[in-house]
């Protein structure tokens, strides 16, 4: 029953997301669909957790949040449903005729049988999550939950620093909502939003994928993502990591779309203007005009890249530096094409997540990491031994990650070399900045290794891992997506 | 073009064997990963129950001694940071503060360690006993 009820209680914050990038992104198609779904369950959840912590600002004991959401997603039924009436879209689902994408698709499922019993598996036997889960997110859900009129005690500074008061709470808030809704500390509910996470990741990898490369591309990526070990059993632990890699993946693979639809923006026709008039009458006018009130379907993309990477920045501190490095990169981007306009959608979207994350960090303590003094850090900052360390803790991760008996970057390096890349001119660009923006995240974790004050030896070893798994999501797709394709046809299994 | 087309082939198969032993390793290991019947968190959370209903509190800070407090005493050092852990996780939203300073302290001690903290101070606090070697401990002198 407890099973049930935790299930049951995210339903109405994921439907709420999938509707609203449904309703912002009206393509067809069953990979569409599907990827919008994926992506739902992550902005459902990161908008319940935004909004949950301006509740508890204003208004802590007795908000009927469950109500209103389930009062949103009538709203948001009703709008959808009538739109539909009105344009008439027919779900086109391709029937695929090619063997080999047909293996291809069998592959992906069974790969997600394994993947669905290992988390059931490690789930019943660890359902209070990993060391990390409890200690840090289900500690501060409790702090909310138990005493929700002083949620404040949880950015404590006179916790302990290893409790992290200062991580943000996405995680936390989802998990206390869903207790205060369902009136107890079930404990299942951390462990269904992380396997919302692990499985909406991979589903995000396969469709982002299997709409802009081709079905073999995306079973493959996918493949892999389920075949290392450490991805599963951190999305089965209740941490913040696969979360993390979820909306960095989000981020990254709305803005490859935006370039890859960008691509195709000649042909488009009047059904990819969304435009934010619905009234019954107008909309068959309002869509075929391009008023000054309407979106694009790529600045839409921008739109939602922004905000996945602001909810990067609501699930964990890293995702801080990503907020950080997209806008650094990006705004070169943008620059040089000269259409920083563009760059606004972005921003745009980023806007609600970081003004929370903003406040949230005014009124938390600060992080343990950028502890002492300048001298203290400008002396780990010359140390050489200290560049050593963390160079040869980068070779070995690089050689053990994935947890393969042969490294899995070695398999990288040959799929490169067979197939090679080819990646079109028009959609290069985005790639290359994309692919920046990740190994400059990869750089910022070794520049944070460099200054931290804890032992660096043991920070390398409990964390570095995951650091790299919070990545490699991002790093397959754009890896996959830069592949030529692997059966030899262009665009022939593209919906 | 054919050998080509072998090598791609190839490559694909191995890399999809070799994700899937991968996969069923960790499903198998998965059968290991703990025991369905036991959850130490809850278990730590059930030894703290009659101490929290003692409390005449419902938040605030706690002092928190344990056997790493009492000099010479023997402990493990990461057995003794687990066991803090856990017990502020069951202890929330008491915020629990390293120390003795508190008006209310728990107290996770061994026999001996018990004897050895509360026998130089007798008069100052009043202690109250639980299963399990767990102490409440109120100090009576405030004003220090």
């Amino acid at each position: 029953m407890s099973y049930l009820q935790s299930i049951l209680v995210y339903i109405p914050a994921i439907s709420i997301g999938f509707l609203l990038i449904h309703l912002f992104l009206p393509q067809r198609g069953l990979f569409a669909l599907l990827y919008k779904f994926f992506l739902g369950i992550g902005a459902g959840l990161g908008l319940t957790s935004l909004l949950y912590f301006i509740i508890l600002l204003v208004m802590p004991v007795g908000f009927p949040f469950l109500t209103l959401q389930i009062v949103v997603l009538l709203i948001l039924l009703f709008i959808t449903i009538r739109r539909e009436r009105i344009t008439h879209h027919a779900l086109r689902i391709k029937n695929y005729q090619s063997r080999i994408t047909n293996y291809a698709l069998l592959i992906f499922f069974l790969f997600l049988l394994i993947t669905l019993a290992s988390f059931i598996n490690f789930s019943i036997r660890r359902d209070q999550g990993a060391f990390d889960a409890w200690m840090i997110y289900n500690r501060a859900a409790r702090f909310i939950f138990r005493d929700t009129a002083n949620w404040q005690a949880t950015l404590s500074p006179d916790l302990y620093w290893g409790f992290h008061a200062d991580y943000p709470l996405l995680i936390s808030s989802n998990v206390a909502w869903a207790w205060v809704s369902l009136g107890a500390e079930n404990i299942r509910v951390p462990l269904v939003q992380s396997g919302l996470f692990l499985f909406a990741c991979i589903g995000l990898l396969f469709t982002a994928l299997a709409q802009v490369k081709s079905v073999e591309q995306a079973s493959l990526a996918a493949m892999v993502l389920m075949s290392v070990s450490g991805f599963i059993r951190s999305g089965s632990g209740q941490t913040a990591d696969v979360p993390l890699a979820f909306f960095m993946l989000a981020s990254i693979a709305a803005m490859s779309l935006r370039a890859y639809f960008a691509k195709q923006s000649h042909v488009m026709d009047d059904n990819q203007i969304l435009s934010f008039d619905y009234a019954q009458d107008e909309v068959a006018r309002a869509e075929r005009s391009r008023s000054a009130a309407t979106l694009h379907r790529n600045d839409i993309l921008l739109v939602i890249s922004g905000f996945m990477a602001g909810l990067a920045g609501w699930t964990k501190n890293e995702g801080l530096l990503f907020i950080a490095i997209s806008i650094f990169v990006l705004f070169i981007k943008f620059l040089r094409e000269k259409s920083l306009r563009q760059f606004s959608y972005y921003l745009l979207g980023l806007a609600f997540p970081a003004l929370v994350i903003l406040y949230f960090k005014s009124i938390a303590p600060a992080g343990d990491l950028f502890s002492g003094s300048l001298a203290d850090i400008l002396t780990r900052v010359t140390d050489p031994a200290r560049y050593l360390l963390i160079l040869k803790s980068l070779g070995s991760e690089f050689l053990s990650f994935g947890g393969w008996f042969l490294p899995l970057l070695f398999f990288f390096i040959l799929l490169f070399f067979i197939f090679g890349f080819k990646m079109e001119t028009e959609t290069k660009q985005s790639l290359r900045a994309l692919s920046a923006i990740v190994a400059l995240q990869l750089l910022g974790y070794l520049a944070i290794y460099l200054i931290t004050p804890h032992d660096l030896a043991w920070q390398l070893v409990t964390a570095f891992d995951r650091n790299v798994l919070q990545i490699f999501p991002s790093f397959l797709f754009l890896f996959f997506v830069s592949l030529d394709y692997l059966n030899g046809e262009p665009h022939a299994s593209r919906n | 073009m054919q050998i080509r087309l072998r090598v791609q082939q190839l490559l694909i198969g191995l890399i999809v064997l070799l994700s899937l032993y991968s996969s069923v390793s960790y499903l198998i290991w998965t059968q290991s990963a703990g025991t369905i019947a036991f959850d130490q968190v809850a278990d730590w959370d059930a030894r703290f129950t009659p101490v929290k209903e003692t409390l005449p509190i419902q938040r605030g800070a706690l002092g928190y001694i344990a056997d790493w407090d009492i000099p010479n005493a023997d402990f493990d050092p990461s057995d003794q940071d687990a066991e803090y852990i856990l017990t502020q996780y069951a202890f929330a939203p008491f915020i629990l503060i390293r120390g003795a300073d508190q008006e209310w302290i728990v107290g996770s001690l061994s026999p001996r360690a018990y004897e050895a903290w509360i026998q130089i101070r007798v008069g100052k606090y009043k202690d109250y006993k639980f299963k399990g070697s767990v102490y409440l401990f109120h100090r009576l002198d405030l004003t220090k």
